[in-house]
């Protein structure tokens, strides 16, 4: 019998091939080693988990469906990734109306900080961009992570650069004040681990 | 959900703004999705090749649709077009034999035949033929002539010009020329007419009315045959003249050219000429062919349709190893005997060009190994456990069902279809040995197949035309094509033929494949086929 390779040695190239090929079995390769990343994106842009699952499953089909069209031009977790985001931003367009943005009374300035990265873990990172309005968490996502600019964060949003610029401040100041929260949780001894 | 750290960043930095803070601990963090994810995902995949696959083959199916459309449109437009070319050549044959009644005019004009004597024995041949109307007309006018010749003969009016003419024929027996005769009876062009009835009539009392009448049945016969039937116009100026023999008094001027017959020589010459057409079925030959070849179904079964409903542990496996067990099962795909018996009609287009259909029966067989259980795209169900009782290394040993046995069994497949096929031959319908060269295509319906894991009897499947869940896709078109040796002996109405065959299916014989049509892997089969027809001893394709 013939012996099978292990999935970890499958270079990116084969297993695009293989996906292109037909193969289920490849297919799943895919998916098993880009899935954990990929949730860790769709989190940030979701309000739960089910809402995150619904935008990977959105985004892996995308990426089985087009992956003919991937050039190999760059790796294929930056490919992957935009499909990622992009499945995030319909999702959002979908749920935007239903959802209203909570409007709260926070500084438009916050500059000046200096955070200890050891302090803070993923999860509790996690928590507080969730809880942000979905329109803050998009454009905060969209800016702070992926590193688009204001410009064409407005265009995928369908809102103004301006508007982008004080959705990202007002989320920041947000951030800023839940992590200060955070911090003061830690000192006291109720950090989450 | 389970988190995972996330991985070392390639800024170092302890410290840092809030962006800053964001982006390293999100950049590289992993989240493992719940087990159940990837199901829904490789189901979503599933429904939606599905989609494609519903697409592709209503597309398939309005092309296979236009094709045989288009097929049998040029078959029958190529039998119209033949039948419509078998008629015309009446009338070229009408054509044809005019000339040659000049000539025998020419001949007779030399020989100057006996009027009376020729009439008479004209007179005898036989009437009513069916089968050739030509003969038929020739008797009618042999009457004719012979009763003008009596009346010629006891004409008692030596007033009458007509009668004092044919009396002077009677007497004679000479001097009027075949040219005439020939011309009227054969009623084909007067142009040559005319000029006949002023050679005969040069220095004769009617001159000017023999050349008059002449010309005006020049002129009518040149309206008739602008008629739409052309295989008739040649014989409408003989009726003609008949009625007017039989019905009234006929023109003086025609009584010399009937008067006058040919020789008999001549006039079996031109009967000759004057044979129909050979009869539509006698193009057509019933036979019968025996086709032995070696056939390969050439599944791949890669990237299993999932329109077929597996059961839970075809699912659960799939997930592990199907690619394997497809793997394997192509690697170890054996070719088998195939036999094909046909019942078929060749109708002889031309004398080269043979159509030939009917229908057909075939059975094939082929043979594979698995060592997975793995049988026309799916594991076996309930052996699976006696299956993987001898367990293996294998590379993944996550669950009972990753482990699979080392030892390949052998699977065998029979396959029975039946067809109706359509070939082209082209070839020589002449007794004798020959060689012929033939292409066609074939519909037909998967009527049954049996898959056999050996050692397991319980283990074989069985699927008919009405199984829902077959994975096997029941109508089947294919092209094929050979060549080989016909040998009909002299005048014997069977012939035989020997010669190679090949088939290539056009669709696979698997029901929904889920590669693009390029990289399907359709079915195929060489071999030998032998055939013996029979039909008219005389080569039926060959036309005048």
């Amino acid at each position: 019998m013939r012996q099978l390779t292990p999935p970890s040695q499958l270079s990116e190239a084969e297993l695009i091939d293989g996906c292109l090929a037909g193969s289920r079995l490849m297919q799943k390769y895919l998916y098993e080693r880009f899935s954990g990343r990929m949730m860790a994106v769709c989190l940030r842009y979701a309000q739960t988990t089910f809402e995150a699952e619904d935008v990977l499953q959105e985004g892996f089909i995308t990426v089985f469906r087009n992956l003919g069209s991937f050039r190999r031009e760059c790796p294929l977790e930056f490919w992957i990734r935009r499909i990622m985001v992009n499945a995030a931003l319909r999702q959002h367009r979908r749920n935007a109306p239903l959802v209203a943005v909570s409007e709260g009374e926070y500084p438009e300035e916050l500059a000046g900080e200096e955070f200890t990265l050891a302090n803070y873990g993923f999860e509790d990172l996690l928590a507080i961009v969730q809880e942000l309005a979905p329109r803050y968490r998009m454009v905060f996502n969209l800016f702070a992570i992926e590193g688009y600019g204001h410009k064409e964060i407005g265009e995928m949003l369908g809102i103004s650069e301006g508007t982008s610029k004080s959705q990202y401040s007002r989320a920041r100041a947000i951030l800023k004040s839940k992590i200060e929260r955070l911090d003061a949780q830690s000192k006291h001894g109720h950090f989450r681990t | 959900m389970a988190t995972s750290a996330p991985n070392p960043t390639p800024d170092p930095r302890p410290t840092g703004d809030l962006e800053h803070l964001f982006r390293q601990k999100f950049a590289e963090a992993e989240v493992t999705p719940r087990a159940g994810l990837w199901e829904q995902l490789d189901h979503e995949l599933l429904v939606e090749q599905n989609n494609t696959y519903r697409r592709k083959l209503t597309w398939h199916r309005w092309v296979a649709a236009a094709c045989l459309l288009l097929f049998f449109s040029a078959s029958g437009w190529a039998i119209l077009r033949k039948w419509q070319n078998s008629t015309s050549s009446v009338a070229e044959y009408s054509t044809t034999t005019n000339s040659s009644g000049t000539r025998v005019a020419a001949n007779n004009q030399a020989t100057a035949a006996t009027g009376a004597a020729a009439a008479s024995a004209e007179g005898q041949k036989p009437t009513g033929s069916a089968t050739d109307t030509n003969n038929g007309l020739l008797a009618l006018e042999g009457e004719y002539i012979s009763a003008d010749a009596t009346r010629s003969t006891l004409s008692q009016a030596p007033g009458s010009e007509y009668d004092a003419y044919a009396a002077q024929i009677a007497a004679a027996g000479q001097g009027i020329s075949e040219t005439s005769r020939s011309q009227a009876r054969q009623g084909r062009t007067y142009e040559s007419s005319e000029v006949g009835a002023e050679s005969v009539f040069a220095g004769s009392r009617y001159p000017g009315l023999t050349s008059s009448v002449a010309a005006q049945f020049g002129a009518n016969y040149a309206t008739e045959s602008n008629a739409s039937l052309p295989g008739w116009n040649g014989l409408t100026p003989r009726f003609a003249n008949l009625r007017g023999g039989w019905l009234g008094a006929r023109p003086d001027t025609l009584k010399a050219s009937l008067l006058a017959v040919p020789q008999p020589g001549a006039l079996a010459a031109a009967k000759d000429e004057t044979q129909p057409p050979a009869k539509q079925w006698r193009r057509l030959r019933l036979g019968a062919t025996y086709a032995a070849a070696s056939y390969n179904p050439n599944i791949n079964f890669s990237h299993s349709d999932g329109r077929v409903q597996a059961d839970a542990v075809t699912n659960a496996l799939r997930n592990y190893y199907q690619d394997d067990a497809e793997t394997e099962y192509r690697r170890n795909l054996r070719a088998g005997l195939s036999q094909r018996v046909a019942v078929t009609a060749a109708y002889a287009l031309n004398k080269h060009w043979t159509l030939v259909s009917g229908v057909e029966a075939a059975e094939q067989h082929a043979t594979s190994a698995t060592s997975y259980g793995f049988i026309d795209g799916r594991q076996v169900s309930r052996q699976v456990a006696n299956l993987f009782d001898s367990r293996g290394n294998n590379a993944f040993t996550s669950g009972a069902a990753a482990v699979a046995p080392t030892a390949t069994r052998k699977t065998s497949y029979r396959y029975r279809t039946m067809a109706v096929p359509v070939e082209i031959r082209y070839g020589s319908a002449k007794p004798g040995t020959s060689l012929y060269a033939k292409v066609g295509a074939a519909v037909g319906l998967l009527l049954g197949t049996r898959s056999e894991l050996e050692g397991s009897p319980e283990a074989a499947r069985v699927y008919s035309l009405g199984s829902s869940d077959s994975p096997y896709r029941q109508l089947q078109t294919s092209v094929r094509g050979g060549a080989g040796v016909r040998y009909q002996p002299a005048a014997a109405s069977w012939s035989l033929a020997l010669g190679t065959t090949t088939e290539v299916g056009l669709t696979t014989l698997n029901a929904n494949p889920s590669q693009r049509a390029l990289n399907q892997s359709r079915p195929y089969s060489i071999g030998l086929e032998a055939s013996v027809d029979f039909g008219s001893a005389k080569p039926a394709a060959v036309m005048p």
